[in-house]
Protein backbone atom coordinates (compact mmCIF):
# COMPACT_ATOMS: atom_id res chain seq x y z
CA UNK A 1 0.00 0.00 0.00
CA UNK A 2 1.29 3.37 -0.99
CA UNK A 3 2.33 5.69 2.00
CA UNK A 4 -0.64 8.29 0.82
CA UNK A 5 -2.94 6.14 0.89
CA UNK A 6 -5.41 9.08 2.41
CA UNK A 7 -4.17 11.17 -0.43
CA UNK A 8 -5.03 8.06 -2.80
CA UNK A 9 -8.64 8.11 -1.15
CA UNK A 10 -9.13 11.48 -1.46
CA UNK A 11 -8.04 11.62 -4.95
CA UNK A 12 -10.48 9.14 -6.18
CA UNK A 13 -13.52 11.30 -4.82
CA UNK A 14 -12.06 14.39 -6.28
CA UNK A 15 -12.23 12.72 -9.87
CA UNK A 16 -15.75 12.16 -9.78
CA UNK A 17 -15.74 16.08 -10.47
CA UNK A 18 -18.52 16.22 -6.83
CA UNK A 19 -17.99 20.15 -6.52
CA UNK A 20 -18.67 19.51 -2.51
CA UNK A 21 -15.58 17.08 -2.54
CA UNK A 22 -13.72 20.04 -4.65
CA UNK A 23 -14.88 22.76 -2.01
CA UNK A 24 -13.93 20.42 0.76
CA UNK A 25 -10.36 20.18 -0.84
CA UNK A 26 -10.33 24.11 -1.27
CA UNK A 27 -11.01 24.88 2.36
CA UNK A 28 -8.69 22.71 3.28
CA UNK A 29 -5.51 23.74 1.21
CA UNK A 30 -6.22 27.36 0.90
CA UNK A 31 -5.24 28.33 4.69
CA UNK A 32 -1.41 26.49 4.08
CA UNK A 33 -1.61 27.13 0.56
CA UNK A 34 -1.35 30.95 1.35
CA UNK A 35 0.35 31.15 4.07
CA UNK A 36 3.23 28.93 2.11
CA UNK A 37 3.48 31.68 -0.21
CA UNK A 38 3.36 34.85 1.75
CA UNK A 39 6.12 33.44 4.18
CA UNK A 40 8.59 32.03 1.20
CA UNK A 41 7.81 35.18 -1.40
CA UNK A 42 7.13 39.07 -1.75
CA UNK A 43 3.43 37.94 -3.43
CA UNK A 44 0.63 39.45 -1.55
CA UNK A 45 -2.45 38.60 0.16
CA UNK A 46 -4.62 39.16 -3.37
CA UNK A 47 -1.34 37.86 -5.80
CA UNK A 48 -1.18 34.49 -3.83
CA UNK A 49 -5.08 34.19 -3.61
CA UNK A 50 -4.63 34.58 -7.15
CA UNK A 51 -2.01 31.80 -7.36
CA UNK A 52 -3.94 29.39 -5.38
CA UNK A 53 -6.71 29.82 -8.23
CA UNK A 54 -4.76 29.39 -10.97
CA UNK A 55 -2.71 26.04 -9.40
CA UNK A 56 -6.00 24.95 -8.99
CA UNK A 57 -6.97 24.94 -11.91
CA UNK A 58 -3.94 23.12 -13.13
CA UNK A 59 -4.72 20.88 -10.21
CA UNK A 60 -8.22 20.07 -11.12
CA UNK A 61 -6.88 19.95 -15.07
CA UNK A 62 -4.97 17.08 -14.06
CA UNK A 63 -7.08 15.35 -12.12
CA UNK A 64 -10.19 15.51 -13.85
CA UNK A 65 -8.34 14.29 -16.74
CA UNK A 66 -7.27 11.43 -15.21
CA UNK A 67 -3.19 12.20 -15.53
CA UNK A 68 -2.78 12.48 -12.35
CA UNK A 69 -3.29 8.78 -11.09
CA UNK A 70 -2.64 6.76 -7.89
CA UNK A 71 0.02 5.72 -6.40
CA UNK A 72 1.14 9.21 -5.49
CA UNK A 73 4.37 9.69 -5.23
CA UNK A 74 3.52 12.86 -2.79
CA UNK A 75 0.33 14.55 -0.84
CA UNK A 76 -1.90 16.30 -2.77
CA UNK A 77 -1.14 19.43 -1.04
CA UNK A 78 2.64 19.14 -1.49
CA UNK A 79 1.80 18.66 -5.06
CA UNK A 80 -0.52 21.78 -5.23
CA UNK A 81 1.88 23.81 -3.59
CA UNK A 82 4.47 22.38 -6.16
CA UNK A 83 2.47 23.52 -9.27
CA UNK A 84 2.50 27.45 -7.33
CA UNK A 85 6.19 27.63 -7.04
CA UNK A 86 6.60 27.09 -10.16
CA UNK A 87 3.49 29.68 -10.95
CA UNK A 88 4.92 31.92 -8.69
CA UNK A 89 8.56 31.98 -10.19
CA UNK A 90 6.83 32.28 -13.99
CA UNK A 91 5.35 35.39 -12.69
CA UNK A 92 8.39 37.06 -10.86
CA UNK A 93 11.79 36.40 -12.85
CA UNK A 94 13.63 39.29 -11.61
CA UNK A 95 13.34 37.06 -8.09
CA UNK A 96 15.12 34.30 -6.74
CA UNK A 97 13.35 32.08 -4.47
CA UNK A 98 15.03 29.71 -2.15
CA UNK A 99 12.12 27.52 -1.00
CA UNK A 100 14.11 25.58 2.22
CA UNK A 101 12.34 22.78 1.84
CA UNK A 102 11.49 19.57 -0.24
CA UNK A 103 8.89 20.62 -2.26
CA UNK A 104 9.70 19.85 -5.99
CA UNK A 105 8.17 22.25 -8.34
CA UNK A 106 5.64 21.27 -10.44
CA UNK A 107 6.38 20.98 -14.50
CA UNK A 108 3.12 22.97 -15.26
CA UNK A 109 5.04 25.61 -18.09
CA UNK A 110 3.87 24.80 -21.48
CA UNK A 111 0.18 24.96 -19.86
CA UNK A 112 0.25 28.16 -18.59
CA UNK A 113 1.83 29.65 -21.93
CA UNK A 114 -1.33 28.53 -23.63
CA UNK A 115 -3.49 30.43 -21.38
CA UNK A 116 -4.38 33.00 -24.17
CA UNK A 117 -5.15 30.18 -26.95
CA UNK A 118 -7.21 28.62 -24.46
CA UNK A 119 -9.23 31.77 -23.87
CA UNK A 120 -9.84 32.16 -27.76
CA UNK A 121 -10.71 28.52 -28.04
CA UNK A 122 -13.39 28.91 -25.25
CA UNK A 123 -14.85 31.92 -26.67
CA UNK A 124 -15.01 30.27 -29.99
CA UNK A 125 -17.31 27.05 -28.28
CA UNK A 126 -19.49 29.60 -27.00
CA UNK A 127 -20.48 30.40 -30.33
CA UNK A 128 -20.71 27.23 -32.05
CA UNK A 129 -22.61 26.13 -28.74
CA UNK A 130 -25.04 29.00 -29.62
CA UNK A 131 -25.08 28.21 -33.24
CA UNK A 132 -26.46 24.55 -33.25
CA UNK A 133 -29.07 25.24 -30.97
CA UNK A 134 -30.92 22.85 -28.01
CA UNK A 135 -30.61 19.87 -27.41
CA UNK A 136 -27.00 19.54 -28.59
CA UNK A 137 -25.62 22.50 -26.23
CA UNK A 138 -27.47 21.21 -23.35
CA UNK A 139 -26.06 18.02 -23.82
CA UNK A 140 -22.44 18.61 -24.74
CA UNK A 141 -22.67 21.28 -21.92
CA UNK A 142 -23.71 18.23 -19.50
CA UNK A 143 -20.97 16.03 -20.66
CA UNK A 144 -18.01 18.21 -21.36
CA UNK A 145 -18.39 21.47 -18.64
CA UNK A 146 -19.81 19.98 -16.21
CA UNK A 147 -18.70 16.75 -16.58
CA UNK A 148 -21.40 14.67 -15.67
CA UNK A 149 -21.31 10.78 -16.48
CA UNK A 150 -23.46 9.12 -19.29
CA UNK A 151 -26.19 7.91 -17.22
CA UNK A 152 -26.59 10.93 -15.29
CA UNK A 153 -26.71 12.91 -19.46
CA UNK A 154 -29.30 10.29 -20.32
CA UNK A 155 -31.08 10.26 -16.63
CA UNK A 156 -31.40 14.69 -17.92
CA UNK A 157 -32.27 14.67 -21.12
CA UNK A 158 -34.71 11.89 -20.99
CA UNK A 159 -32.89 9.52 -23.80
CA UNK A 160 -33.93 5.61 -24.05
CA UNK A 161 -30.21 4.43 -23.47
CA UNK A 162 -26.77 4.77 -22.21
CA UNK A 163 -25.55 3.92 -25.64
CA UNK A 164 -28.38 6.39 -27.37
CA UNK A 165 -26.81 8.94 -25.23
CA UNK A 166 -23.21 8.62 -25.90
CA UNK A 167 -24.27 8.49 -30.31
CA UNK A 168 -25.87 11.93 -29.52
CA UNK A 169 -22.80 13.06 -27.95
CA UNK A 170 -21.25 12.95 -31.10
CA UNK A 171 -23.43 13.81 -33.75
CA UNK A 172 -23.66 17.24 -31.68
CA UNK A 173 -19.90 16.96 -31.61
CA UNK A 174 -19.84 16.05 -35.59
CA UNK A 175 -22.46 18.75 -36.23
CA UNK A 176 -20.64 21.54 -33.93
CA UNK A 177 -17.68 20.36 -36.27
CA UNK A 178 -19.32 21.10 -39.63
CA UNK A 179 -20.12 24.33 -38.52
CA UNK A 180 -16.53 25.50 -38.01
CA UNK B 1 -8.65 10.75 -46.66
CA UNK B 2 -7.86 6.84 -46.19
CA UNK B 3 -8.14 7.19 -41.94
CA UNK B 4 -11.41 7.45 -40.85
CA UNK B 5 -12.10 10.48 -38.21
CA UNK B 6 -13.77 9.59 -35.55
CA UNK B 7 -14.84 12.49 -32.84
CA UNK B 8 -14.85 9.58 -30.24
CA UNK B 9 -11.29 8.31 -31.07
CA UNK B 10 -10.18 12.34 -31.12
CA UNK B 11 -11.79 12.80 -27.78
CA UNK B 12 -9.90 9.67 -26.00
CA UNK B 13 -6.85 10.83 -28.01
CA UNK B 14 -7.26 14.59 -26.52
CA UNK B 15 -7.71 12.93 -23.07
CA UNK B 16 -4.66 10.60 -23.16
CA UNK B 17 -6.76 7.90 -22.94
CA UNK B 18 -5.98 6.52 -26.72
CA UNK B 19 -4.13 3.38 -26.50
CA UNK B 20 -0.28 2.97 -27.55
CA UNK B 21 -0.85 1.91 -30.88
CA UNK B 22 -3.89 4.00 -32.03
CA UNK B 23 -2.48 7.01 -31.20
CA UNK B 24 0.55 6.06 -33.42
CA UNK B 25 -1.81 5.35 -35.88
CA UNK B 26 -3.69 8.45 -35.62
CA UNK B 27 -0.51 10.96 -35.37
CA UNK B 28 1.01 8.93 -38.49
CA UNK B 29 -2.34 9.70 -40.19
CA UNK B 30 -2.01 13.30 -39.61
CA UNK B 31 1.46 13.65 -40.56
CA UNK B 32 0.33 11.71 -43.81
CA UNK B 33 -3.04 13.32 -44.87
CA UNK B 34 -3.38 16.97 -44.45
CA UNK B 35 -7.12 16.48 -44.58
CA UNK B 36 -6.83 14.46 -41.52
CA UNK B 37 -4.47 16.85 -39.96
CA UNK B 38 -7.05 19.55 -40.59
CA UNK B 39 -10.15 17.72 -39.48
CA UNK B 40 -8.36 15.92 -35.86
CA UNK B 41 -7.15 19.89 -34.94
CA UNK B 42 -10.63 21.13 -36.01
CA UNK B 43 -12.31 18.77 -32.88
CA UNK B 44 -9.09 19.92 -30.96
CA UNK B 45 -10.21 23.22 -31.03
CA UNK B 46 -13.36 22.18 -30.04
CA UNK B 47 -12.59 19.84 -27.14
CA UNK B 48 -9.69 22.66 -25.81
CA UNK B 49 -12.92 25.11 -26.13
CA UNK B 50 -14.82 23.12 -24.04
CA UNK B 51 -11.58 22.43 -20.92
CA UNK B 52 -11.10 26.31 -21.31
CA UNK B 53 -14.82 26.92 -20.30
CA UNK B 54 -14.79 24.43 -17.77
CA UNK B 55 -11.76 25.64 -15.86
CA UNK B 56 -13.72 28.84 -16.02
CA UNK B 57 -16.59 27.69 -14.61
CA UNK B 58 -14.12 25.60 -12.29
CA UNK B 59 -12.18 29.34 -11.42
CA UNK B 60 -15.80 30.80 -10.94
CA UNK B 61 -16.77 28.49 -8.58
CA UNK B 62 -13.80 29.00 -6.74
CA UNK B 63 -14.28 32.81 -6.18
CA UNK B 64 -17.32 32.05 -4.65
CA UNK B 65 -15.79 29.82 -2.07
CA UNK B 66 -13.28 31.94 -1.50
CA UNK B 67 -16.04 34.91 -0.84
CA UNK B 68 -17.02 32.67 2.28
CA UNK B 69 -13.85 31.64 2.98
CA UNK B 70 -12.34 34.86 2.99
CA UNK B 71 -15.45 36.40 5.48
CA UNK B 72 -13.93 34.11 8.49
CA UNK B 73 -11.67 35.59 11.23
CA UNK B 74 -9.10 32.73 11.02
CA UNK B 75 -7.35 34.85 7.56
CA UNK B 76 -6.44 37.61 9.80
CA UNK B 77 -5.35 35.62 12.81
CA UNK B 78 -3.06 32.95 10.91
CA UNK B 79 -1.67 36.26 9.24
CA UNK B 80 -0.94 37.92 12.75
CA UNK B 81 0.56 34.92 14.00
CA UNK B 82 2.92 34.72 11.06
CA UNK B 83 3.67 37.98 11.37
CA UNK B 84 4.65 37.63 15.47
CA UNK B 85 6.69 34.29 14.68
CA UNK B 86 8.56 36.70 12.39
CA UNK B 87 7.94 34.11 9.56
CA UNK B 88 6.41 36.30 7.10
CA UNK B 89 8.71 37.05 4.01
CA UNK B 90 10.03 40.71 4.80
CA UNK B 91 8.36 42.17 1.88
CA UNK B 92 4.73 41.31 4.08
CA UNK B 93 5.92 41.92 7.09
CA UNK B 94 6.53 45.48 5.89
CA UNK B 95 3.39 45.75 4.08
CA UNK B 96 1.59 44.44 7.61
CA UNK B 97 3.03 46.95 9.66
CA UNK B 98 2.09 49.78 7.16
CA UNK B 99 -1.26 48.50 7.31
CA UNK B 100 -0.63 48.47 11.40
CA UNK B 101 -0.02 52.01 10.63
CA UNK B 102 -3.10 53.09 8.75
CA UNK B 103 -5.39 51.06 10.51
CA UNK B 104 -5.16 51.87 14.57
CA UNK B 105 -7.65 48.78 15.24
CA UNK B 106 -5.55 46.06 13.19
CA UNK B 107 -2.84 47.31 15.57
CA UNK B 108 -4.35 46.79 18.59
CA UNK B 109 -5.28 43.52 17.45
CA UNK B 110 -1.75 42.51 17.05
CA UNK B 111 -0.89 43.76 20.26
CA UNK B 112 -3.72 41.87 21.69
CA UNK B 113 -2.96 38.79 20.55
CA UNK B 114 0.81 39.68 21.64
CA UNK B 115 -0.12 39.50 24.70
CA UNK B 116 -2.01 36.57 24.72
CA UNK B 117 1.06 34.83 23.03
CA UNK B 118 3.68 35.63 25.81
CA UNK B 119 0.55 34.76 28.13
CA UNK B 120 0.70 31.54 26.94
CA UNK B 121 4.20 31.03 26.56
CA UNK B 122 4.54 31.69 30.73
CA UNK B 123 1.62 29.54 31.33
CA UNK B 124 3.73 26.84 29.42
CA UNK B 125 6.89 27.64 31.50
CA UNK B 126 4.56 27.38 34.48
CA UNK B 127 2.99 24.07 33.95
CA UNK B 128 6.42 22.99 32.67
CA UNK B 129 8.05 24.25 36.14
CA UNK B 130 4.58 21.88 37.72
CA UNK B 131 5.45 18.80 36.15
CA UNK B 132 9.66 19.36 37.07
CA UNK B 133 8.19 19.67 40.57
CA UNK B 134 6.13 16.43 40.07
CA UNK B 135 9.10 14.05 39.15
CA UNK B 136 11.26 14.85 41.80
CA UNK B 137 8.30 14.03 44.03
CA UNK B 138 7.87 11.12 41.95
CA UNK B 139 12.06 10.88 41.69
CA UNK B 140 12.03 10.76 45.84
CA UNK B 141 9.46 7.67 46.39
CA UNK B 142 12.41 5.41 44.78
CA UNK B 143 15.68 4.14 46.18
CA UNK B 144 18.79 5.98 45.04
CA UNK B 145 21.00 3.84 45.63
CA UNK B 146 22.71 2.43 42.56
CA UNK B 147 23.51 5.88 40.79
CA UNK B 148 23.96 9.59 41.45
CA UNK B 149 21.32 11.37 39.75
CA UNK B 150 21.69 14.18 37.16
CA UNK B 151 19.02 17.14 38.89
CA UNK B 152 21.26 18.24 41.16
CA UNK B 153 22.61 19.51 38.76
CA UNK B 154 19.31 21.24 37.08
CA UNK B 155 20.10 25.28 37.32
CA UNK B 156 16.71 26.94 39.08
CA UNK B 157 18.15 29.94 36.90
CA UNK B 158 17.93 28.00 33.44
CA UNK B 159 16.36 29.63 30.81
CA UNK B 160 13.05 28.13 30.06
CA UNK B 161 14.21 26.87 26.29
CA UNK B 162 17.56 25.33 28.38
CA UNK B 163 15.04 23.81 30.85
CA UNK B 164 13.38 22.17 28.34
CA UNK B 165 16.71 20.74 26.97
CA UNK B 166 18.05 20.03 30.79
CA UNK B 167 14.87 18.95 32.14
CA UNK B 168 13.80 16.58 29.14
CA UNK B 169 17.17 14.80 29.78
CA UNK B 170 16.84 14.85 33.73
CA UNK B 171 13.47 13.44 33.15
CA UNK B 172 14.84 10.18 30.86
CA UNK B 173 17.69 9.92 33.76
CA UNK B 174 15.96 9.94 36.35
CA UNK B 175 13.76 6.99 34.69
CA UNK B 176 15.40 5.51 31.85
CA UNK B 177 18.73 5.53 32.67
CA UNK B 178 19.87 1.56 32.57
CA UNK B 179 20.70 1.84 36.44
CA UNK B 180 17.38 3.31 37.27
CA UNK B 181 15.40 0.58 34.64
CA UNK B 182 17.35 -2.49 36.68
CA UNK B 183 16.70 -0.90 40.08
CA UNK B 184 12.95 -0.25 39.27
CA UNK B 185 12.43 -4.10 38.17
CA UNK B 186 14.98 -5.94 40.46
CA UNK B 187 13.91 -7.70 43.35
CA UNK B 188 15.84 -9.48 46.21
CA UNK B 189 15.75 -13.00 46.31
CA UNK B 190 15.04 -14.31 49.53
CA UNK B 191 18.16 -16.38 50.46
CA UNK B 192 18.56 -20.13 48.88
CA UNK B 193 17.63 -21.53 52.35
CA UNK B 194 14.38 -20.05 53.07
CA UNK B 195 13.08 -19.93 48.75
CA UNK B 196 12.16 -23.56 49.88
CA UNK B 197 14.23 -26.24 50.27
CA UNK B 198 16.98 -27.48 51.60
CA UNK B 199 20.41 -26.63 49.36
CA UNK B 200 23.00 -29.34 49.92
CA UNK B 201 26.25 -26.57 48.95
CA UNK B 202 26.68 -24.11 50.99
CA UNK B 203 28.93 -22.40 49.17
CA UNK B 204 26.70 -22.23 46.01
CA UNK B 205 24.26 -20.53 48.48
CA UNK B 206 26.97 -18.08 49.71
CA UNK B 207 28.30 -17.66 46.09
CA UNK B 208 24.30 -16.54 44.60
CA UNK B 209 23.66 -14.19 47.39
CA UNK B 210 26.95 -12.37 47.03
CA UNK B 211 26.11 -12.59 43.32
CA UNK B 212 23.23 -10.71 44.07
CA UNK B 213 25.31 -8.07 46.59
CA UNK B 214 27.69 -7.29 43.13
CA UNK B 215 24.02 -6.43 41.37
CA UNK B 216 22.91 -4.09 44.20
CA UNK B 217 26.57 -2.36 44.23
CA UNK B 218 26.43 -2.13 40.03
CA UNK B 219 29.13 -3.81 39.42
CA UNK B 220 27.65 -5.25 36.69
CA UNK B 221 30.31 -7.17 34.49
CA UNK B 222 31.23 -9.01 37.96
CA UNK B 223 27.71 -10.01 38.51
CA UNK B 224 27.11 -11.04 35.06
CA UNK B 225 30.14 -13.24 35.27
CA UNK B 226 28.78 -14.87 38.25
CA UNK B 227 25.47 -15.35 37.62
CA UNK B 228 26.57 -17.59 34.56
CA UNK B 229 29.07 -19.71 36.60
CA UNK B 230 25.97 -19.90 38.94
CA UNK B 231 23.21 -21.42 36.58
CA UNK B 232 26.35 -23.97 34.93
CA UNK B 233 26.23 -25.41 38.56
CA UNK B 234 22.94 -25.53 39.20
CA UNK B 235 21.87 -28.95 37.90
CA UNK B 236 24.45 -30.01 39.32
CA UNK B 237 22.97 -29.40 43.15
CA UNK B 238 21.03 -31.87 44.53
CA UNK B 239 17.48 -29.80 44.24
CA UNK B 240 13.95 -30.95 43.15
CA UNK B 241 12.36 -29.73 39.84
CA UNK B 242 10.43 -26.83 41.45
CA UNK B 243 13.46 -25.33 43.42
CA UNK B 244 15.72 -25.80 40.31
CA UNK B 245 13.32 -23.80 38.29
CA UNK B 246 12.64 -20.84 40.38
CA UNK B 247 16.94 -20.85 41.09
CA UNK B 248 16.82 -21.23 37.21
CA UNK B 249 14.15 -18.33 36.21
CA UNK B 250 16.04 -15.87 39.30
CA UNK B 251 19.77 -16.54 37.50
CA UNK B 252 18.46 -15.67 33.83
CA UNK B 253 16.32 -12.62 34.83
CA UNK B 254 19.27 -11.66 37.25
CA UNK B 255 21.95 -12.00 34.40
CA UNK B 256 19.63 -10.45 31.96
CA UNK B 257 19.99 -7.41 34.06
CA UNK B 258 23.38 -7.08 34.83
CA UNK B 259 24.33 -7.43 31.25
CA UNK B 260 22.25 -4.40 30.47
CA UNK B 261 23.85 -2.73 33.49
CA UNK B 262 27.55 -4.13 32.28
CA UNK B 263 27.19 -3.73 28.11
CA UNK B 264 23.70 -2.13 27.62
CA UNK B 265 20.44 -2.96 25.39
CA UNK B 266 21.66 -5.04 23.06
CA UNK B 267 23.67 -7.14 25.27
CA UNK B 268 20.60 -7.38 27.27
CA UNK B 269 18.04 -7.95 24.91
CA UNK B 270 17.51 -10.92 23.54
CA UNK B 271 18.03 -12.65 27.34
CA UNK B 272 15.08 -10.28 28.24
CA UNK B 273 12.75 -11.80 24.73
CA UNK B 274 13.78 -15.13 25.97
CA UNK B 275 12.48 -14.77 28.77
CA UNK B 276 9.24 -12.19 28.01
CA UNK B 277 8.39 -15.03 25.58
CA UNK B 278 8.26 -17.73 28.05
CA UNK B 279 4.53 -17.08 29.96
CA UNK B 280 5.23 -19.92 32.54
CA UNK B 281 8.59 -18.05 33.52
CA UNK B 282 8.33 -16.02 36.88
CA UNK B 283 9.90 -12.56 35.56
CA UNK B 284 7.76 -12.83 32.17
CA UNK B 285 5.95 -9.56 33.34
CA UNK B 286 9.04 -8.02 33.99
CA UNK B 287 10.99 -8.63 31.56
CA UNK B 288 8.26 -7.28 29.21
CA UNK B 289 7.46 -3.95 31.36
CA UNK B 290 12.14 -3.85 30.72
CA UNK B 291 11.90 -4.56 26.91
CA UNK B 292 9.11 -1.60 26.86
CA UNK B 293 11.32 0.91 28.68
CA UNK B 294 14.08 0.14 26.42
CA UNK B 295 12.63 0.37 22.97
CA UNK B 296 11.11 4.28 24.70
CA UNK B 297 12.56 7.45 23.30
CA UNK B 298 12.95 7.90 26.94
CA UNK B 299 15.57 5.26 27.30
CA UNK B 300 17.63 6.57 24.35
CA UNK B 301 17.99 10.61 25.61
CA UNK B 302 18.80 8.78 28.97
CA UNK B 303 21.33 6.19 27.45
Amino acid sequence: MSKYHADEQQLQKLQTGNEQEWKAFYEDIRQPFRLFFLKKTQLDVPAVTELLHEAMVIFHRKVTSGSLQAPLSSKLSTFLIGIGKILARKKALNQKYDWEDDIPEEAVQPEIDQQQEREANARLVDQLLEKIGSPCNEILELFFIKGFAVDAVMETMGLPSEGATRKKKFDCLKKMRSLL
Amino acid sequence: MSFEINPETIEAYHQGRLSRPDKAELEQAMQQDEQVRIEVQAYLKILDGFMAKKETSFHNQMKSWEKEASNQDSDQIALIEAYLDQELHPANAARMEAQMQRDPQLAEEVQQYKKLKNAFQAKQSEAFAERLKAWETDSQKHKRSISKRLYYRVGIAASFVLLMGIGTNWYAQQNYAANHLIEEVYTKPLSPNIMGKKVDQAAWSKQFEQTHQLLQNGQFAEAQNAFAELSQQLSSLNMNNYNQQLYQYDLEFSQALALLGANGKAAAKPALESIAQNPAHDYQEKAQQLLDKLDSFWYQVAN
